[in-house]
């Protein structure tokens, strides 16, 4: 990590702002210093997974019963060649081979790519009405902030990285659906971190000031209600000072940071300084649920740049057509495998307050907008890390195929067009990371769907394989 | 009826004559953006506004992008989206219905913030010419007015000698603490955030108590007055009719009203009544199959096996949306401002409007009526990129036979599907529900897992196959009630095409229900509305939802003043004078005093 800054809450009095005076709360005490509160990290990379490259079959183990490998037995060499990157962290490890985005297949229309990342985050149809992309319901990072987030402190984070021909997608949507806009440099995601402390920490303020206002308002206002009008905006004002808190809470941070980084060209420097800042934010409880979204890399950066510097097209669509492209989507998967690694070998290093590390109270989900680089939505190979509080981890799990839902495959695949079958529908993992994060409900984005058979389909309840 | 009754009756009895002792009534996310729209005197294009100012990346902390499939764009200015309301029988803009959320105050915030700024490039904020390149001390003394009067519109009324207080000591503190524009956005961002902007709020004029109630001031009278009409602030002359104390009679009020209703604003607000009458916004979202309807307009059953051709449905889908959409606004407006302005028009005209883009839908049995065209901007999204569409809409008279008023609609049967087959289940549950005022209730958890397949190879016909779902108990108890009213509507495919036979037989639209204890026998949709547009039950359910509206809370139907706004409709069954009669009744001038006040 970069050296640090060691904030010392700027605060009331730097700000040059009166606050409290008007009735606001005080910010929240910081959470009980040896109960490590429980974080959730989501990474979205494109293309998803050339599933040949990416998949375990040990001898003796089929394709139609499901089936189970124990990592932490496993050598490197027994690994895929993406999956070995991660070896080191393989207890915290579940690699889940046999969902599906098939709900995606089943939505009425759109560019895969468009229709995948609303289903894999959000669970739900997406939206095309309007000028952009929207979803119906949350993507599972606000639902779980919505949860959990320190009410003094930012809900979540949402990041990006570009650094190739095409920018990151778009993962995070609000509860009205809408898509929520990605700090897409280092220094975008600082500045919004720690900005409040050490950047223009009287502006931050000034902002709190805003609210003092209209809470002022609202105190002189609601003397001459009645009873039934003060209690609605009592509820209203209420939420309002919380918000007031949350920009004091930030603005008067106690936390070592790194520096700013300046303008990064090279993906992996970009990808390193999100390591920086994502250990930070959550070392430093800024917030507790972040998401990274991962922008194609150049070809350059995994070896591919003779055969073309197009990841898109010049190599995800072509994986059922040419050998060497689908290795070179192999090394594609691998390179940001190797990424992850370091970010999950700083989120080991840093210290909790538990005296556990960081990771240990953290949530990794790894997932994609498409199941593979030809649009299709068979195979899904999401892998989580770490929440072992509640999944059983260290595991490589196969889920044979039955759910009654048709998937799009090439010609090269069962002679092509729809399977009569799909994976396990992926709602089933965003409900149990939703579950893992302490929240008690039952289904996230759809409840259920009918298959292209008529049959329906329950998308109801957590991976029984997943869960302890 | 009854059930819905009695708690109100029992709540309600001490408030007659006047609106009872509800909780305050915030802007609606509709409302909100159109006062914002109208208080900076914006244009209704987000594409015409002016570049933000650049004190706005100042103010607002790192927002970062909105990426997609085509790269980075920005976040249109305007409209703001907030979180819908929960509503209250799909309304939104009743107290029961609106809950303060941490997520809408968040919004609210970074809204307010937004639009703060955007005062400095409005052509309406500042009370004097060229303020950007005035003297320093001209330069803040202009601003103060100019907020002092934004501040007035913005609150809609005077403010007060200790509000002015407050809000000089805010601009001085904020002047103090930075640069000039940054104080005037930041002073804006703190007025509209305040109560008075958010909220409705209504104290009525103390001096006039009578009978446990108290009249609303003539500053009260045009927020409910514009916000009812116009889903926005007061005009100039209203407020200018405030000002003179000219909002208190009957009369006075009967011809603001009337002005406002000639006054375009108004059609959009009528129209969005009744988008949310029958929850047709839901007409954006419909999801038609590809496997079951692409050969209707000229497409496979599915994309291609290389999945280049993924975007040629969502083509067709854009479009198809848009049209039925602008074709149900355009019914409506021309029906009430143009037409016969009345229900049963509304239930039984039997003209659209239809585009190239819903010549599928309609065949080729309708006359295309000689009247000028209207153009419509529509826009979806197509592999990232927003698509906007400009859709030529034509006047068009449907066989009498096949199609009569708003509920035989394309845009309202096609809301009423699955995306192979038509819902008689969400077509009855709309038609009793929102049409006729009868309460069905949640359907139990298990209902969705018994309702029929919807898959393209079927073996019988869609009614068929309902009532096979439905029969047995406990489903039968309401689906006996919710079914009929839905068969009626069996000549219509997922699309809204009308038919003579589903799956090779022929449909069968016959059947009858009860309507408050009167039973309607009908033999299909265009005999239907016919006979719901005479029922006293369905004018009495209509005018009660514009009653609920305009007040902001289920008024009494009992009530004097409701009955009698009730029982004029009944006689005249005009829409526009049901309007005045509500923004004339005694509930709409005076509220009751809480019983704690």
């Amino acid at each position: 990590m970069n050296r640090r800054h060691f904030l010392r809450g700027l605060g009331l009095t730097s700000a040059g702002v009166g606050l409290g005076a008007l009735g606001l709360r005080s910010p929240l005490a910081r959470a009980d210093e040896t109960t490590a509160p429980r974080r959730l990290l989501v990474i979205s990379h494109s293309h998803g997974w050339p599933y040949d490259g990416w998949r375990l079959r040990p001898q003796g183990l089929d394709e139609d019963t499901p089936w189970e490998l124990d990592l932490t037995t496993l050598t490197p060499e027994a690994l895929s060649q993406p999956l070995a990157p991660l070896h080191a962290h393989r207890s915290r490890m579940v690699a889940l081979d046999g969902l599906s985005l098939a709900t995606a297949e089943l939505d009425a229309e759109g560019n895969r790519h468009d229709t995948g990342w609303v289903h894999a985050w959000t669970g739900n149809n997406a939206d095309f009405s309007g000028t952009s992309t929207s979803a119906q319901s949350a993507s599972i990072d606000q639902i779980v902030a919505a949860a959990i987030a320190r009410p003094d402190r930012l809900p979540s984070l949402e990041l990006a990285i570009d650094g190739g021909p095409e920018p990151a997608r778009p993962i995070n949507y609000a509860s009205t659906g809408v898509e929520l806009p990605q700090l897409n440099t280092p220094d975008l995601a600082w500045q919004r971190m720690f900005g409040p402390s050490l950047g223009d920490a009287s502006l931050a303020m000034r902002q709190r000031a805003v609210l003092d206002f209209a809470h002022g308002e609202y105190s002189a206002v609601q003397r001459g209600l009645s009873r039934a009008a003060r209690s609605r905006l009592d509820a209203h004002f209420g939420l309002l000072a919380q918000l007031g808190d949350r920009i004091e809470g930030l603005a008067s941070l106690t936390c070592e940071a790194p520096d700013p980084f300046g303008p990064l060209t090279v993906y992996d420097a970009q990808f390193d300084a999100f390591t920086d800042l994502i250990t930070a934010a959550f070392s430093c409880d800024i917030t507790r649920v972040v998401s990274l979204s991962l922008g194609e890399m150049p070809t350059a950066d995994f070896g591919a740049d003779a055969i073309t510097d197009d990841v898109h097209k010049g190599l995800a669509h072509e994986i059922y057509n040419d050998p060497a492209k689908h290795a070179a989507m192999v090394d594609f998967l691998t390179h940001h495998a190797q990424q992850v690694a370091r970010l999950l070998d700083a989120l080991a290093a840093q210290p909790d307050v538990d005296g556990r590390s960081v990771l240990d109270n953290t949530l990794v989900v790894w997932g994609s907008e498409l199941a593979n680089g030809w649009h299709g939505y068979k195979d899904y190979c999401a892998t989580t890390f770490g929440g072992d509080w509640a999944f059983r981890t260290g595991r490589y799990v196969r889920m044979p195929h039955e759910t009654p839902i048709g998937v799009l495959v090439p010609r090269t695949d069962n002679g092509g067009g729809y399977t009569t079958v799909s994976g396990r529908p992926h709602q089933h993992l965003l409900v149990s990371v939703a579950q893992a994060m302490g929240l008690t409900l039952d289904h996230v984005g759809l409840e259920a769907v009918q298959g292209q058979s008529g049959t329906r389909v329950s998308l109801k309840g957590a991976l029984p394989e997943l869960m302890i | 009826m009854l059930r819905r009754i009695l708690p109100a009756l029992v709540l309600l009895a001490c408030s007659r004559g006047a609106t009872p002792d509800i909780a305050p009534i915030a802007l609606t996310p509709t409302e909100y953006n159109n006062t914002i729209r109208d208080l900076l005197g914006m244009p209704d294009d987000p594409g015409a506004w002016p570049a933000p100012p650049a004190v706005a990346a100042r103010l607002s902390p790192a927002v970062g992008s909105l990426r997609g499939f085509a790269g980075e764009r920005e976040a249109p200015p305007w409209p703001w989206v907030l979180p819908d309301e929960v509503g209250v029988d799909g309304f939104e803009g009743l107290a029961d219905g609106q809950s303060p959320s941490a997520y809408q105050l968040e919004e609210l915030q970074r809204a307010a913030v937004h639009y703060g700024a955007y005062t400095l490039v409005s052509e309406s904020f500042f009370a004097c010419d060229d303020w950007e390149n005035l003297a320093p001390d001209r330069q803040e003394s202009c601003a103060w007015d100019s907020l002092e009067r934004f501040t007035q519109r913005a609150w809609r009324r005077p403010i007060t000698d200790a509000e002015r207080r407050r809000l000089r000591d805010f601009w001085t503190t904020n002047v103090a603490a930075g640069a000039l524009d940054e104080a005037v956005a930041l002073t804006a961002a703190g007025v509209l955030q305040a109560p008075q902007f958010v909220y409705r709020i209504e104290v009525g004029d103390e001096t006039k108590r009578e009978r446990g109630r108290v009249r609303l001031t003539d500053w009260e009278i045009a927020s409910r007055l514009s916000y009812l009409l116009w889903d926005s602030l007061p005009d100039a002359e209203l407020f200018a009719a405030a000002d003179a104390g000219a909002l208190r009679s009957e009369k006075q009020i009967r011809e603001q009203a009337e002005r406002m209703l000639a006054d375009p604003r108004a059609r959009q607000a009528v129209i969005r009544f009744h988008t949310q009458w029958l929850g047709a916004d839901a007409i954006q979202r419909i999801t038609p199959a590809q496997r079951a309807f692409g050969p209707d307009f000229g497409l496979p059953t599915a994309p291609g096996l290389d999945t280049t051709n993924d975007q040629d449905w969502p083509s067709v889908l854009g479009p198809l949306r848009s049209s039925m959409e602008a074709e149900l606004h355009l019914f409506v407006e021309k029906t009430l401002f143009e037409g016969e302005g009345t229900l049963g028009a509304l239930l039984t005209d039997n003209h659209g409007y239809l585009s190239s883009a819903t010549e599928v839908v309609y065949g080729d049995g309708v006359e295309r009526l000689s009247l000028p065209t209207e153009s419509w901007k529509g826009s979806h999204v197509s592999a990232s990129f927003g698509v906007t569409n400009t859709l030529t809409m034509e006047a068009a008279a449907f066989p009498p036979d096949q199609r009569a008023g708003i509920l035989t609609l394309p845009a309202i049967l096609a809301i009423g599907a699955h995306p192979v087959h038509p819902s008689p289940i969400l077509r009855g549950k709309r038609i009793l529900e929102r049409v006729t005022c009868t309460e069905i209730g949640a359907p139990p958890p298990s209902a969705e897992a018994s309702s029929p397949p919807d898959a393209v190879e079927v073996e019988s016909t869609n009614r068929a196959r309902t009532e096979l779902a439905t029969s047995p108990q406990p489903c039968a108890e309401c689906h006996d009630l919710l079914n009929p009213p839905g068969f009626a509507f069996e000549a219509y495919d997922a699309l809204g095409r009308f038919r003579t036979e589903d799956n090779g037989e022929p449909v069968d639209t016959t059947g009858s229900f009860e309507v408050h204890g009167e039973r309607v026998r009908f033999t299909d949709a265009v005999d239907l509305v016919g006979q719901l547009a005479d029922l006293d039950a369905v004018k009495d359910c209509y005018a009660q939802r514009w009653t609920d509206y305009g007040l902001g809370y289920r008024a009494d139907a009992t009530d004097p003043d409701v009955a009698r706004i009730l029982e004029d409709f009944r006689d005249d069954d005009d829409v526009q004078a049901l309007l005045v009669a509500i923004a004339t009744s005694e509930m709409f001038r005076f509220r009751s005093l809480g019983g704690d006040r």
